[in-house]
């Protein structure tokens, strides 16, 4: 294990606050590391309650790894080690977390990923966060200090609770530590890129290659290239490459993990390139602010024709990934709009401005009863980031 | 689970309570219920005759019994959902019931609810190809997806050994696992989407075909909730391309000890197998005797090793494992040369259970999960309280996850036998629990483990086990003290424990 990780249990101390938030009727925000986006002062703040000023909990103190043996693949880590320093322990030991998770600001905590239930590029072939927690501590909103699952692959025992809280943000508790399934890192790395006549030809290759048993690891389509990143043992990477550059139209770029990091972080120009999505938010942005365009995340199944969306906007906005079933847009449409189109195609959305969560998709009906029931189990005084 | 390859075991444990009043007022409770439900369901749909209730009183789990209500048989969303708001307006029990396979007692009938099968959704409504996925219904047999998927080059990855049996209803209730999910996941894992029918009959989509959805992860909770928080009507999972290549490698070990320690070296050598299973010398005879597909029954253990993927990838990672069991002191080595031979390989795990049932006439099998490294230090143990209670154990292992399936085998014809079998299973399963693991890796809590869920969760935690459960079935009519102990069953359980002697694990949190 690395030492240059930072070490620290503060749980009982965060036990702690959390009474005595509760002791004083008062609301938390749970904050952890890099963004700081809920931060008050970057939080766009509701007209409702102006007076009810929440306590800001920070979680990110709470950091270092547990425990961690290769053999066992498995790594249980306190929520505030950042992605960066899990990822260089993890690497010491030729292993990683398949679903990449990003690392935007170089200071986010693991924590704080796994309550977005944020993954990166490998997520259609390797799997999403949800699917590598095993198990994880939680405090809910009366205080109590709970286990959820465990460190081992195969645990039926109770509900899973430990999966609920991936992209929960923080609304039913506050995670303090987090046990994953890590593997191996693939062997070789190689990435095709081709180009395409349209975003439609490329989700047709996506979802024809991905039907084929070759080690797709990643895939994504800007304008009109389309990157194909394969991952495995050298005898499969080579062999996988043969297959996508048969006919002459891919090429092999030597330079394509770089690619992948980027779109993983955000730091891809279609992210940065545009002052109106990496500034600051004003205040009074909201994602209807004329003029300002709103970064788009729709999640739809990957097989949905990027013709179903296009009057959403240009070519030249859009950037897909996962195989077709991640898709980024940038748009000054109204969120209704985005909204009925994400429905249509069986999908979803939410928005982003300077990479803060300005918009989600609402949920409705015995869904929407279920998610307030829901909350009312694990925090039934409504402590937790009641912006969400 | 106790199955017992004689029909009936004359002494299993008969949960109905004979009190007649209540039994006369049950035959009454009977009546009515099957003339409120005639009101959307057809006739043949109700079955309410003591021979038509046979053979519903247990799952796989023969040694509990019980006889419900009323069984019936829907054929429709709307009836499940007109069932279900029935229930809830005369707060009557509902255990959903797939095909019965379980082994935890997870679909014992409630002897006032009703038993909703759902045998009859038995169809596959869509299978694309294209996009690699199948829409079912929960009914459709496990096997049966991967049959229908296989013209198309694909196929459904979690392949339980029960697979030509079990529904894929129940696979999602149990988060079921196969042998295939050291690689390819479990249940939760391979499902997208469920449609479910909620406690007071509403019908509600979780999940999409999308990667994600927008609020809580309700499809991570609704897999393995054991129809403890809805009935599932609908399921789409995930197909995957069938690797073109898939090859077996058999290797023995004179100790247990060794294979377990080749399990963790392979493993740190990089190689993820697509299945990594363990025998030992008992459940390699009886597989032997029962399926002749070729073991070395002087084997002290033998581990099957399958690897998946592109040719030539996997005759790489076919010299990587020799070497490493090379390095472990394998006793013997052997690739499967076919592929029949290596379907008859793999049957002999698959038939494991019913085979060492033949070396007894019952056998109870624990599904206990460990972190691998304590194996040697839990398979020691399970053989002093082998010989502590004088019962033969038998052990099948997924060893590549963990997760340990001892079967002890007895006679339920020996006075106290049965009882003395699950004593020791609970000893087993705290074990597990001692050494960092679970009580049940796939199986279920269901009835059967019920307290031992209180040796593995503290008070706060099941307490906020229920609440959950009361956000989905305010009324708790779904599966009524199945899953999750309440409280006072644990204080029992403990008490019992306590007046046995010292308590099992002080350094455990209790109460
Ligand atoms: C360039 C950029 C792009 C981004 N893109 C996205 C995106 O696509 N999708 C997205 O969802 N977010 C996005 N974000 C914001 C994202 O929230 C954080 O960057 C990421 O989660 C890192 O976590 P953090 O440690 O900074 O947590 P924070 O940003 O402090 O917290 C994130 C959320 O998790 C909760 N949280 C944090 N720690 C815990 C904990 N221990 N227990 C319970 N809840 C906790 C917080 O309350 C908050 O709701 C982006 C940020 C940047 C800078
Ligand atoms: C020989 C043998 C081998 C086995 N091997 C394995 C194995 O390798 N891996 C493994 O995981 N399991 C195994 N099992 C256990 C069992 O087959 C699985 O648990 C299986 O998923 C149960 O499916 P079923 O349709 O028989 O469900 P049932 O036994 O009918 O029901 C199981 C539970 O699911 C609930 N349920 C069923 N259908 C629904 C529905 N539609 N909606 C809501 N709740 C529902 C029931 O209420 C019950 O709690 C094995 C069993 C046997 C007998």
């Amino acid at each position: 294990m690395a030492d240059n990780i930072h070490n620290t249990d503060l749980s009982s101390s965060l036990v702690d606050q959390v009474k005595a938030a509760i002791a004083d009727n008062k609301a938390i925000e749970i904050v952890g590391g890099g963004s700081k986006s809920n931060r008050p002062d970057n939080v766009t703040r509701q007209q409702s309650d102006p007076g009810l000023e929440p306590a800001i909990l920070e979680v990110a103190g709470n950091c270092g790894i547990v425990s961690y043996e290769p053999t066992e693949l498995v790594v249980t880590v306190r929520n505030g080690t950042t992605i960066a320093e899990l990822k260089s322990a993890l690497a010491e030991q030729g292993q990683c977390l398949p679903f990449e998770p990003p690392n935007y600001t170089g200071a986010d905590t693991i924590g704080g990923v796994i309550a977005c239930g944020l993954s990166g590029p490998a997520r259609p072939y390797a799997g999403s966060a949800r699917d590598y927690v095993l198990g994880l501590r939680l405090i809910n909103g009366k205080g109590e200090y709970l286990r959820f699952g465990g460190e081992v692959m195969k645990n039926v025992a109770g509900y899973d609770v430990s999966r609920l809280q991936v992209g929960a943000r923080g609304t039913l508790g506050v995670i303090t530590e987090i046990s994953m399934k890590v593997l191996p890192m693939p062997q070789a790395e190689r990435t095709v890129v081709r180009d395409v006549a349209s975003h439609d030809e490329s989700i047709g290759i996506l979802v024809k290659e991905s039907r084929k048993p070759l080690p797709v690891s990643a895939s994504a389509c800007i304008g009109d290239q389309m990157m194909v990143r394969l991952s495995g043992s050298e005898a499969a990477v080579e062999a996988a490459t043969d297959d996508l550059t048969a006919d002459g139209a891919g090429t092999v770029d030597e330079q394509g993990n770089l690619f992948w990091a980027a779109l993983c972080d955000q730091k891809q120009e279609f992210f940065t390139g545009h002052s109106d999505l990496a500034g600051k938010p004003r205040s009074s942005d909201t994602p209807t602010d004329p003029g300002t365009e709103t970064l788009w995340r729709m999640s739809v199944p990957d097989y949905t024709a990027q013709s179903e969306l296009a009057d959403l906007g240009s070519a030249d906005a859009w950037l897909l990934e996962w195989g077709g079933a991640q898709r980024w847009l940038r748009s000054t449409s109204s969120p209704a709009e985005i909204y009925q189109h994400a429905e249509a195609v069986g999908g979803h959305a939410s928005g982003f401005k300077a990479q803060v969560l300005v918009a989600d998709q609402p949920l409705t009906g015995v869904n929407q009863h279920l998610h307030q029931q829901l909350k009312q189990a694990f925090d039934p005084q409504q402590l937790f980031n009641r912006r969400q | 689970m106790t199955a017992s390859p004689q029909a009936s075991s004359p002494d299993a444990h008969d949960v109905n309570l004979a009190d007649p009043t209540t039994q006369v007022e049950r035959e009454q409770r009977r009546k009515e219920a099957a003339a409120a439900l005639a009101q959307w369901l057809p006739q043949h749909s109700i079955l309410q005759s003591r021979e038509e209730l046979g053979p519903y009183e247990s799952d796989g789990l023969t040694a509990l019994k019980q006889t419900p209500l009323l069984v019936v048989l829907p054929e429709t969303i709307e009836q499940v959902q007109a069932i279900m708001r029935w229930a809830t307006e005369t707060v009557t029990p509902v255990v959903a019931r797939g095909a019965g396979t379980g082994l935890s007692g997870g679909a014992l009938p409630h002897p006032d609810g009703i038993l909703l099968g759902l045998a009859k959704f038995n169809r596959i409504l869509e299978l694309n190809p294209e996009s690699g996925y199948a829409v079912v219904q929960p009914g459709v047999r496990n096997l049966a997806i991967s049959e229908a998927a296989r013209p198309h080059g694909l196929y459904y990855a979690p392949d339980p050994s029960s697979q030509i049996a079990c529904s894929i209803g129940g696979n999602v209730a149990e988060n079921s696992g196969g042998v295939h999910c050291l690689k390819y996941g479990l249940t939760v894992h391979n499902v997208t989407q469920l449609k479910v029918v909620t406690a007071d009959g509403q019908l509600l989509t979780i999940g999409s075909h999308a990667a994600d959805s927008a609020g809580y992860d309700l499809l991570a909770l609704l897999t393995g909730s054991e129809g403890m928080l809805a009935i599932t009507v609908e399921i789409t999972v995930k197909l995957l391309p069938v690797p073109p290549s898939a090859r077996l490698v058999m290797a023995t070990f004179a100790s247990v000890e060794d294979a377990g320690l080749a399990v963790g070296e392979v493993i740190a050598a990089g190689i993820i197998p697509a299945g990594l299973e363990l025998m030992d010398n008992p459940a390699i005879r009886a597989a032997e005797a029962f399926a002749k597909c070729g073991y070395p029954v002087d084997a002290a253990a033998l581990l099957l090793c399958e690897l998946d993927g592109l040719d030539a990838e996997v005759a790489a990672q076919i010299e990587g494992v020799n070497k490493v069991f090379n390095d472990c002191n394998a006793v013997s080595q052997h690739i499967a040369n076919t592929e029949e031979e290596r379907l008859l390989l793999w049957k002999g795990r698959k038939s494991a259970f019913p085979a060492v049932g033949r070396l007894a006439p019952d056998y109870y099998c624990i599904d206990g999960t460990i972190p691998r490294k304590t194996l040697p230090e839990v398979l020691r143990k399970m053989d002093l309280l082998s010989e502590e209670y004088g019962l033969r154990i038998a052990n099948v292992f997924h060893a590549g996850d963990g997760n340990l399936h001892p079967l002890i085998l007895f006679d339920s014809n020996q006075p106290g036998e049965l009882e003395r079998t699950e004593e020791l299973g609970s000893r087993i399963l705290q074990l597990c629990v001692e050494v960092g693991g679970t009580i049940t890796g796939e199986h279920g809590v269901g009835m059967e483990k019920i307290n031992e869920m209180c040796v593995q969760f503290d008070e706060q935690t099941l307490l906020q086990f229920h609440a959950i459960k009361h956000a989905f079935d305010p009324l708790g009519i779904l599966n009524p003290g199945k899953a999750i102990p309440t409280l006072q069953r644990c204080a029992e359980f403990g008490a019992m424990h306590v007046h046995n002697g010292e308590l099992p694990f002080p350094e455990l949190e209790r109460y």
